[in-house]
């Protein structure tokens, strides 16, 4: 392998400056466009003064997991926003799209070309026709070699479960720790789609139906609409903006194998990667980030991810989770907004949901759930654990 | 509602149109001594398509409780099997019992036949597999 070189601290010490997220649910009555919009004027309103500053806009492909995707959606977005932005693109990562944003943002930044990139996205995830489903599946897997066979999403995904338990020992109990985790800190989140629906246990995760062995219902996270918006700033701005920004210390990306059933033996390929890259620009070591939120479409995904980033072993992570390390009150909390299982996955805009509440934990949101948070690492992925992408924020700069 | 059939496109042409002969082919590196999933065969690189090892095991696996189109009975096994020097194909384990479909358990090619003509490689428990050569119905 050639000598790649190091990454190293951005300057102009890119920070987010604002984060928000609207309510997950259903919205019957609003397009996804009026989410968008309902998704900027909500950080318009928490930073009313960046207005003037705002020359950078990054969006998905609006209803990029649908049918008909529209591919020039932020063009439609400027021109509603009444900017000329120095810097925009349409970019798709499926659950990794909003950490990248934020990386490219970032980069940007640091290089002078934009002072204020608007990262925005809105999202639903509705009971589909049958037609529908097979068309998002034949999307999100090979046609020909792997749709053929009835692979629908939870079951593409129980190949690297099935694998991963297999591999490390673990059991299904040890998946369900995750989901009673998740749960716990869904009953602190007004917002959550499960908050008032009571905690879980154990047993009740393994009494839940089973949908694609190992996974189980309450293994997996919850259909719903939704959307946010980060606002990526450089220092001086994001001061005037806010008292505590969360400064962006370590990105990392690594891109693995498109289709699942390639995946050698079944491990997920790129996540240490995309953490080490991390790790490596900021300087830290996992021993120095006390909270995580980790992307998970299913409980297994967690797990998995506190190992390969050099946390913990499998091992070590199961048993977090069951003596509640990890929930609230534990001194390494994970997935404080109730996670994609507890809180609601909105679809396009799923990946928005952990980077906006690592984001304000970092900055000190009075949530009502604010945990001692003076870093936090974020790690998204798009397709079946195809694309990684870390970010550590910090409260410091670099 | 009818199984899937396959598009056929591209490189994924020839192994489907050989597979309408009941012929499993698969592209062949001489260097590697080695198998390529037909995916592999795209990178402008001329390979030669063999007959294929027809024996294998599985990798990994999963009881699927979810009906999707053409598989309306549940459950049925959606499975990751590597093939003996050659690639990982995904597949469905035919007359699947729990028993034998384990991490590591050894599986052997058979063929589904679909509408239109269609044969769509499966896999079968080894100690399943001797005299039968056709699975109609994999669930």
């Amino acid at each position: 392998m050639p000598d790649r070189p190091r990454p190293t601290p951005l300057p102009n010490a890119p920070a987010i400056a604002a984060a928000v997220e609207l309510r997950p649910g259903r919205y019957p009555g609003k397009s996804t466009q009026q989410l968008y919009r309902d998704a900027v004027t909500a950080l318009l309103e928490e930073v009313p003064q960046a207005r003037p500053h705002l020359d950078g806009l990054l969006t998905p492909p609006r209803e990029m997991g649908g049918p008909h995707p529209d591919t020039f959606f932020h063009e439609k977005l400027m021109e509603e926003l009444g900017i000329t932005p120095r810097l925009s693109v349409m970019l798709n990562a499926g659950g990794a799209t909003y950490g990248y944003m934020v990386q490219y943002a970032a980069l940007a930044i640091s290089a002078g070309m934009a002072e204020a990139v608007l990262c925005v996205g809105a999202g639903r995830f509705e009971k589909m026709s049958p037609s529908t489903a097979a068309q998002m599946v034949r999307n999100a897997c090979h046609e020909d070699f792997e749709f053929v066979y009835g692979a629908a999403i939870p079951a593409l995904y129980a190949q690297y479960a099935t694998r991963y338990l297999h591999d490390t020992g673990l059991g299904e109990a040890d998946l369900a720790a995750v989901s009673v985790s998740a749960r716990a800190w869904a009953l602190r989140n007004p917002a959550a789609i499960t908050h008032g629906k009571g905690p879980i246990t154990v047993e009740d995760v393994l009494a839940s139906r089973m949908i694609a062995s190992p996974l189980r219902y309450l293994n997996c996270s919850i259909p719903c609409d939704g959307g946010g918006a980060v606002l990526v700033t450089n220092r001086r701005l994001a001061r005037e903006l806010t008292d505590q920004p969360a400064y962006i210390l370590g990105m990392g990306q690594h891109h693995g194998h498109g289709y699942v059933s390639q995946s050698p033996n079944l491990a997920p390929v790129g996540i240490a990667e995309s953490g080490q890259a991390a790790f490596a620009m900021s300087g830290l070591s996992p021993s120095d980030i006390q909270h995580a939120q980790l992307y998970d479409a299913f409980s297994f995904n967690p797990l998995m991810l506190l190992d390969k980033l050099g946390f913990a072993t499998s091992k070590e992570a199961a048993e977090w989770f069951h003596s509640g390390r990890t929930s609230p009150g534990g001194d390494f909390p994970v997935n404080t907004y109730g996670g994609l299982i507890g809180y609601g996955h909105t679809g396009d805009a799923s990946g928005m949901s952990m980077l906006v509440e690592g984001a304000r934990q970092v900055m000190g949101a009075d949530s009502g759930r604010q945990v001692a948070a003076e870093t936090a690492l974020i790690h998204t992925y798009g397709g079946m654990l195809a694309e990684h992408c870390t970010l550590i924020l910090g409260r410091e700069s670099a | 509602m009818t199984r899937p059939q396959p598009r056929a496109e591209g490189p994924s042409g020839l192994y489907w149109q050989a597979l309408r002969r009941r012929e499993f082919l698969l592209p062949y590196d001489a260097h590697k001594d080695r198998f390529l999933h037909p995916i592999e065969s795209l990178v402008g690189t001329p390979v030669e398509w063999l007959p294929a090892p027809r024996q294998g095991h599985i990798v990994s696996f999963s009881w699927v409780h979810l009906p999707t189109e053409g598989y309306e009975e549940v459950p049925y096994v959606l499975a990751t099997v590597a093939l003996d020097k050659g690639p990982q194909l995904m597949c469905n384990i035919a007359n699947a019992e729990v028993g034998d479909v384990q991490i590591g358990a050894r599986v052997e090619l058979t063929f589904e036949e679909r509408a239109d003509g269609w044969i769509v490689p499966q896999f079968i428990a080894t100690r399943l597999a001797m005299g039968s050569n056709t699975a109609k119905n994999t669930t």
